[in-house]
């Protein structure tokens, strides 16, 4: 079952930088200023919910969207699952399943807005979502890094976002210091070449001693994502509304049901449900 | 072009980007005044229809098609009926639609593609090959959205078939088309992850028949992320997210070895095959799966049957059942096929399948079965057909146990047999706790004549002879689905019922 223990605390060196969580079994996630001391490819220690330390490097850096991506050198052993990701719609009850220590509380609250455009400081405009807080606290560093998580009863939990810097006197002036920032899922993966379709693509029919291997920024990048060495802005990323209507476009111009609901892997699914039943039954 | 038409298009991509939360006014007066519809272009028609569809209107994205001549929008109706689950619908338009006059040979082509992609989510493989190979004949209209679908609707059926080369030629040509599809698309293009996904779930597969630990691990990381990522961004209850993630779940709770059943199906599938034409074909009815189970004598038949058929909830008949249950009420057919079994004859053909069509005519039989020792051969699977398209209904799929002849013989030929409780023993699997003595009853065990080397020998010749033009009948039929039979009982049934899951519904 998908739980609230999936983000991680990251050290280098035994200094704690802050927080995190994971993605999958190979990568982290973390906003850049958490670990700006560690350039790509440094090692770091990085704790799990459950106690289990593990090494990490960083990966790359995404650092005018304040994100980077870390790799996990060792395979875990805790089956700590990271819930599924999702979009957030105005109105959503969010909650931040990390806490710097036990003396801090739980953030939690409204979502104001599921999509806006920030303008993060190092000056990239990023698809982010806009938090309402109800735990006042007005200064809520060592928060960032961690996941927000939107809260259905009798749901599981789904991914929404991460925190990032916030900068409540640049964001606006006026506003209430208990709104929050967090990029949005969607924006925080589009960020990394290692994420990126190009990589993807290539991993999947690298030769057999190829094995699943990220690119600490400094080699030679891959062109199709934000160039995240690089660090340069890219402000013309088409909006995730817009890809939306882009995507209805496409499918109704090419005139072809999706592939991936025909495959044969999809409907072997009911099968294993209805399998699990009866090993239930027995 | 009409103004309304666009208006409302706009409405609603207005309600997509979260502007506006309802299409408002627009829709109700264009729905009202079909000729604003019908001024509209094709293609303006059919975009509206697939954006009301994504916002929730799925029956106002089928009015919008509604009345509308064109091939193009009748294809998107084929579409929105598929997109639902609507296999039958979804058929049933785009056959239609096949009639529907387009000078496009590229629509066409999308029409046959999609029919091959619905026949075979809805278990008719030898249809979608049929359609799959109309579409793939139409060579001037080149395109990579349709070549995508193509290779994946063939990677498929190879997989299904278990059709090693076919599935390594499907799946160079998916890689082919997609990287062109991406090309076009662009990599930024959210499309582009369900590309990747699909690219991912046929690499899952090809690695699984290659045994490739290494491959079907990182094929299986892949789709991990492309299917979280297709989450992020479309949420998580979108058509394209959930198709990733049931793939991945699936990929995940299959065993990490190659599955033996894909390899073992080889031999059968090798041999040239003709499908034959789809409009001869029928959908199963809506109710139940119809499965005929056939294997050699010794591939465990019979234990199969029994664990099979309890796991759907369908009756199992058994052609010694129904022969037991006549002869024993003393039924018409009873007495006639007892006068044969009394001379040493075989039972005529008409005899047995009499029996078998009253069984199959009963009320249990009506919500699907399991068919166990018939047809035998080629004239009898011939009038089964016949009989089931007299009942309006057709075999579902025909499951091949299969097991290496001297598998065979080991098996029969460690079979010892109580004298005084007829319980059977093996010497191997299933031995009594003293050798020769019946643990039940402490009767003494003994081998059956029928269990002797020679006399296996001798009956899987005859069911080679019999049997193996009846394999070959099925495999034409498209419905035929062989597994490998060796190992636990467990370990054959729950290949077996992976191998029936896309059949059953």
């Amino acid at each position: 079952v998908a739980g609230t223990d999936y983000w991680i605390e990251i050290f280098q060196q035994g200094t704690r930088l802050g927080a995190g969580f994971l993605l999958n079994q190979h990568h982290a996630l973390t906003a850049f200023h958490c670990v700006r001391s560690a350039e790509p490819g440094q090692y770091l220690e990085l704790s799990l919910a459950t106690g289990e330390q593990i090494p990490g490097r960083v990966c790359e850096h995404a650092r005018g969207a304040d994100l980077a991506l870390i790799d996990l050198l060792k395979p875990r052993e805790s089956t700590l699952v990271t819930p599924s990701a999702d979009i957030a719609d105005r109105g959503d009850k969010w909650s931040a399943p990390y806490r710097p220590s036990t003396g801090d509380p739980y953030l939690s609250g409204d979502v104001l807005e599921g999509k806006i455009t920030y303008r993060c400081e190092a000056g990239l405009h990023i698809e982010a979502l806009q938090l309402g807080c109800s735990e006042r606290l007005g200064d809520y560093s060592g928060y960032s890094g961690g996941p927000v998580e939107r809260l259905v009863t009798g749901r599981e939990p789904s991914l929404l976002g991460i925190l990032v810097e916030q900068f409540p006197d640049r964001q606006a002036p006026g506003r209430a210091s208990d709104v929050l920032f967090a990029a949005t899922i969607a924006e925080a993966l589009r960020r990394f070449n290692c994420l990126g379709v190009g990589h993807l693509v290539n991993v999947l029919y690298a030769d057999e001693q190829t094995p699943w291997k990220c690119r600490p920024a400094g080699e030679a990048q891959l062109s199709d994502t934000a160039s995240p060495g690089s660090r340069v802005p890219v402000e013309s990323r088409i909006t995730a509304a817009d890809s939306i209507v882009e995507t209805i476009r496409e499918w109704a111009r090419s005139g072809v049901l999706d592939p991936a609901q025909v495959s044969e892997l999809t409907l072997r699914v009911a099968l294993r449900l209805v399998d699990s039943n009866w090993a239930d039954d027995a | 072009m009409s103004e309304l038409l666009r208006e409302t298009i706009n409405a609603a991509e207005r309600v997509i980007a979260g502007v506006d939360s309802r299409v408002g006014d627009y829709l109700g007066r264009l729905l009202s005044s079909p000729g604003e519809l019908r001024s509209g272009e094709d293609f303006e028609r059919v975009y509206l229809a697939a954006l009301l569809d994504f916002i929730g209107l799925h029956d106002e994205a089928v009015d919008v098609l509604r009345d509308a001549p064109d091939a193009m929008s009748r294809n998107m109706e084929g579409m929105l009926a598929a997109a639902h689950g609507q296999h039958e619908q979804a058929r049933n338009i785009l056959v239609e639609a096949l009639d529907a006059s387009t000078d496009s040979p590229l629509v066409r082509k999308q029409m046959l593609v999609n029919l091959a992609a619905v026949s075979l989510r809805a278990g008719s493989v030898g249809e979608a090959e049929a359609w799959i190979g109309a579409a793939a004949a139409i060579e001037q209209a080149e395109n990579p959205a349709v070549d995508v679908l193509i290779a994946t609707v063939r990677a498929s059926i190879a997989s299904r078939r278990g059709d090693l080369q076919a599935l390594r030629s499907a799946a160079a040509s998916l890689e082919e088309a997609s990287k062109s599809r991406l090309a076009e698309l662009g990599t930024e293009h959210p499309q582009a992850l369900a590309i990747v996904a699909n690219m991912a779930s046929a690499e899952i597969m090809l690695a699984r028949a290659d045994n490739s630990a290494v491959r079907l691990e990182r094929a299986i990381d892949v789709l991990e992320v492309a299917a979280f990522r297709l989450a992020a961004e479309f949420g998580v209850d979108h058509p394209q997210a959930k198709a990733a993630m049931a793939s991945l779940a699936a990929a995940r709770a299959e065993p990490a070895s190659v599955d033996a059943a894909v390899l073992l199906t080889e031999q059968v599938t090798a041999e040239e095959r003709t499908p034959s034409a789809p409009d001869e074909q029928r959908l199963a009815g809506p109710l139940g799966v119809r499965i005929v189970l056939t294997g050699p004598p010794g591939a465990g038949k019979g234990t199969q049957a029994h664990f099979i058929a309890s796991h759907l909830a369908i009756p199992r008949i058994s052609i010694g059942d129904i022969f037991r249950y006549n002869v024993t009420h003393n039924t018409g057919l009873g007495t006639k096929a007892k006068e044969h079994m009394d001379r040493g004859d075989l039972v005529p053909h008409a005899v047995t399948v009499a029996m078998v069509r009253d069984r199959l005519a009963e009320d249990d039989a009506q919500a699907g079965f399991l068919l166990d020792g018939f047809p035998r051969n080629v004239p009898q699977a011939e009038t089964l057909k016949k009989m089931l398209a007299e009942f309006e209904t057709r075999l579902t799929v025909v499951l091949e146990l299969v097991v290496d002849e001297d598998e065979v013989v080991r098996r029969l030929s460690d079979r010892r047999t109580c004298r005084r409780c007829e319980r059977v023993w093996h010497m191997l699997y299933d031995p009594p706790a003293r050798p020769g003595i019946c643990d039940d009853c402490g009767g003494e065990l003994f081998q059956r004549d029928d269990d002797k080397e020679d006399v296996i020998r001798h009956r899987l010749e005859v069911y080679n002879s019999q049997t193996a033009p009846l394999i070959a009948f099925y495999a034409d039929e498209g419905i035929l689905v062989g597994i490998d039979a060796t190992g636990s009982v467990e370990e054959v049934t729950s290949r077996a019922l992976s191998a029936l899951a896309p059949y059953v519904r």
